[in-house]
């Protein structure tokens, strides 16, 4: 079932996730400005570090995880320190779409999103090896979602129902763009091989 | 419940998970995996391979990780995926090649044209005309202006027009017709017109006498929806009303109300579901008369549910991905009382897909493992009765084209995947009449368009839309394809049929638009129309995701019919079905 309640990245197994209804309650409110930061030093590393997975220049990177904040502090948010962070990331997703969505506007959402991004792979200094070469080409190469797909589940260890609230997708469609595009990595590291 | 012949198959990215995380050996998955296929020693040593180039990946990846959270400045990341659980389902099918058969085109189609004066030539000049003052008026910022207003039952269609105001015209007799293809009946061409759309190309806009209309809507108001139809006959269109929506409470900050808008396709309906996926969460349903009136609501409604009419309009499937189905009819009255309501529960592995064109059945899927909804097809019969909860799932290997073929109908499910994603299905993946399958690569990850029969694949020879160049494919008539792409600032957009046996000559004229900064979306092909939505550059309006103008085009003649709401709303037109369609 895909959720579509607050997201919990800290605690419980995929199954208890994401329910709505009788017994799960869960509101929105207001951060406080001690609630806002307390938030950003817990978290505002790994939202940026996927927002810049995501997008061109520390720049942009930088610009959007403020934005993400900015949103945090002024609209409502979950109530329930445990759904917040899951939030953070929703916020951050729409954030990379709305990104994208500036920059290519002649083509629709849904085309636009399976494309790759912008975004640059490690820098040279940082590869180790003509293997994790090919994994960095490869992963530069994915489309949108596949790449989005990918951190979330691997970078950020998330489960398969939570990036689904956060990608706005159901979680057997997360499961394909995850499998995808370990199967394109896998075929750049195998070409890398020969 | 039954699941027939279903094999229960782990899926090979669960155990390379759980091998990754140190959860299971890797001999123990490749046991595993081979156990499931038995004597099946190539299959076996298929899913072994497949398992090894996963984990090969997922380790990688996990490198890589480390890498660039080294390169990000900081050491956080890492740990177990927690939740890698082995889950059952069918595996990707096999890419064997098939040689397709050509498409042999029927000589004659059932679109009647006119050959005498239009039914809109006067509605359409005064329409064409205030259009054109209404962008005066509003100059360059009409496409932008939130208009909280119902949008006019009434079309705004742009047709015959004198005067030089277009810089060319865009219905092009590009690729010569094959041999079995009608000659176009062109009749003497008029001026492309603008339709006050900024940044949209002008189009020749042709007088249709038949085919079916298109049910649409639009947030005419923060809290406020509006459905309409518009009618490619010209007739006055039979849905028209506003409904109550549940405002989006951080509109600006992405969307959080998901709203499906799906009209049966006699357009005797409309079902209206909503979910708030901000917490705490909350979803509606309910089904309302062509007239607005509220004639059902769903008692126990779910999340972002699946929804699909059967192709007479009696009856709407409800499911979610995976979980429990419910079948409402509602008979041949709009006035004749409740509804009754089958519920049936699926066992929380399959995925809905829509009905059998008897009514009799319905399509789906097993959704678990890396299943597409071509992968793992199966039917599903339900009992008889009001609210009998038993019926029978019955795993098939492909879709049926000939006993009883999926209904070209209207709803929700993942066969709108093989077309553009965004809005509402009007584009089915599946040809009723051979069974086949459109879809973009499979699971195999090429990233190629193909067809798909049963675990057969037929690769197109198309890149992937993520690659650039496609927008998106749909089956148009007699087993031909529609082809549509991208048009960019420095390419036109293009719509052509080809045969599957022959994907890149077109064998019908050529639609085209000039290159040019406009939003476009394919919402797919029935009934030899297809179906186009134009509309200006919004790149600072997240929400506005629907169109300012619909294009239908005419895919033996290339010619097309514009239709411009009087009010496109705060989101744009969004598509909600084909209204009146072959089955």
């Amino acid at each position: 079932m895909l959720g579509i309640g607050a997201l919990e990245l800290d605690r419980g197994p995929m199954a208890d996730r994401g329910q709505t209804g009788p017994g799960r309650e869960s509101r929105a409110g207001r951060a406080t400005s001690d609630e806002a930061s307390a938030l950003f030093d817990a978290y505002g590393d790994r939202i940026r570090r996927y927002i810049a997975f995501r997008v061109r220049s520390a720049d942009d990177a930088d610009d959007l995880t403020s934005e993400v904040f900015r949103r945090f502090v002024s609209g409502p948010v979950p109530v329930e320190a445990a759904a917040r962070p899951g939030w953070l990331f929703r916020v951050a997703h729409n954030a990379i779409v709305d990104h994208y969505r500036r920059r290519r506007f002649t083509v629709p959402l849904g085309s636009l999103l399976d494309r790759p991004d912008d975004a640059p792979g490690l820098p040279e200094r940082a590869i180790r090896g003509e293997r994790m070469a090919a994994v960095d080409r490869a992963l530069v190469s994915l489309g949108g979602r596949q790449r989005a797909a990918i951190y979330l589940r691997f970078y950020e260890d998330l489960d398969y129902a939570a990036i689904a609230t956060i990608m706005d997708i159901p979680a057997v469609s997360v499961r394909t763009l995850v499998h995808r595009g370990l199967k394109r990595v896998a075929a750049q590291m195998a070409e890398a091989d020969r | 419940m039954t699941h027939d012949d279903r094999n229960q198959a782990p899926d090979p990215l669960a155990l390379a998970e759980a091998v990754a995380a140190g959860t299971l050996s890797q001999s123990a998955a490749e046991a595993t995996l081979r156990a499931a296929r038995g004597t099946d020693t190539r299959g076996a040593a298929a899913d072994v391979a497949e398992l090894g180039d996963l984990l090969a990946a997922i380790r990688g990846i996990r490198t890589h990780a480390e890498a660039f959270d080294r390169a990000a400045g900081s050491g956080a990341a890492g740990g177990d995926p927690g939740s890698a659980a082995i889950a059952a389902g069918d595996a990707d099918g096999d890419p064997r090649t098939v040689v397709p058969a050509p498409v042999v085109r029927r000589p004659v189609r059932r679109q009647a044209r006119s050959s005498g004066r239009s039914p809109w030539a006067v509605p359409g000049l005064l329409a064409a005309a205030a259009v054109v003052l209404v962008a005066v008026v509003l100059g360059s910022n009409l496409a932008q202006s939130p208009v909280a207003a119902t949008p006019s039952p009434s079309s705004s269609t742009v047709a015959v027009a004198s005067g030089a105001l277009a810089p060319s015209a865009v219905a092009s007799p590009a690729p010569p017709a094959s041999a079995l293809s009608p000659t176009p009946a062109v009749t003497p061409a008029p001026t492309p017109v603008p339709t006050g759309v900024k940044g949209v190309p002008p189009i020749v806009s042709f007088p249709f006498t038949g085919g079916p209309s298109v049910a649409y809507w639009t947030l005419a108001a923060e809290d406020r929806i509006a459905v309409s139809e518009w009618n490619l006959n010209d007739s006055a269109p039979a849905i028209s009303f506003t409904a109550s929506t549940w405002p989006d409470p951080a509109r600006g900050d992405g969307i959080w109300i998901d709203r499906r808008v799906v009209a049966s396709p006699d357009g005797r309906f409309v079902a209206f579901a909503e979910t708030d996926i901000q917490p705490p969460g909350r979803q509606r349903l309910r089904v309302f008369s062509a007239t607005g009136k509220t004639l059902w609501t769903d008692p126990a409604p779910v999340g972002l549910p699946d929804l699909a009419w059967s192709a007479d309009g009696s009856m709407l499937a409800i499911g979610q991905q995976p979980g429990m189905w419910r079948i409402v009819t509602f008979g041949a009255g709009v006035a004749g009382g409740a509804p009754s309501i089958g519920s049936y529960d699926l066992g929380g592995a399959d995925a809905l897909l829509g009905f059998a064109a008897s009514g009799k059945v319905l399509y789906g899927y097993g959704s678990t493992g890396d299943a597409e909804f071509w992968g793992a097809p199966i039917t599903f019969t339900p009992g008889r009765g009001v609210c009998e909860c038993t019926g029978t799932v019955k795993t098939i290997a492909r879709f049926s084209g000939r006993s009883d073929p999926l209904a070209v109908s209207n709803g929700t499910t993942p066969t709108t995947e093989i077309a553009t994603e965004g809005s509402n299905g009007v584009r089915p993946g599946i040809d009723p009449k051979t069974g086949r399958v459109l879809d973009r690569g499979g699971a195999s990850g090429t990233g190629d368009w193909e067809i798909r029969d049963g675990t057969t694949a037929t690769k197109l020879g198309f890149s992937d839309i993520g690659s650039g160049g496609i927008l998106g494919l749909a089956w148009g008539l007699d087993g031909s394809i529609v082809v549509t792409s991208f048009g960019e600032a420095d390419s036109p957009f293009r719509l052509q049929t080809v045969s599957p046996a022959d994907p890149k000559t077109a064998i019908d004229p050529v639609f085209t638009l000039p290159a040019g900064t406009y939003w476009q979306q394919f919402d797919g092909a029935r009934d030899g129309m297809a179906l186009l939505g134009l509309g200006a550059d919004r790149a600072h309006d997240f929400l506005y995701l629907g169109a300012d103008e619909l294009v239908a085009v005419d895919l033996l003649t290339a010619q097309a019919v514009v239709f411009v709401p009087a009010a496109p709303g705060l989101t744009g037109v969004q598509v909600a079905g084909w209204i009146g369609a072959a089955p």
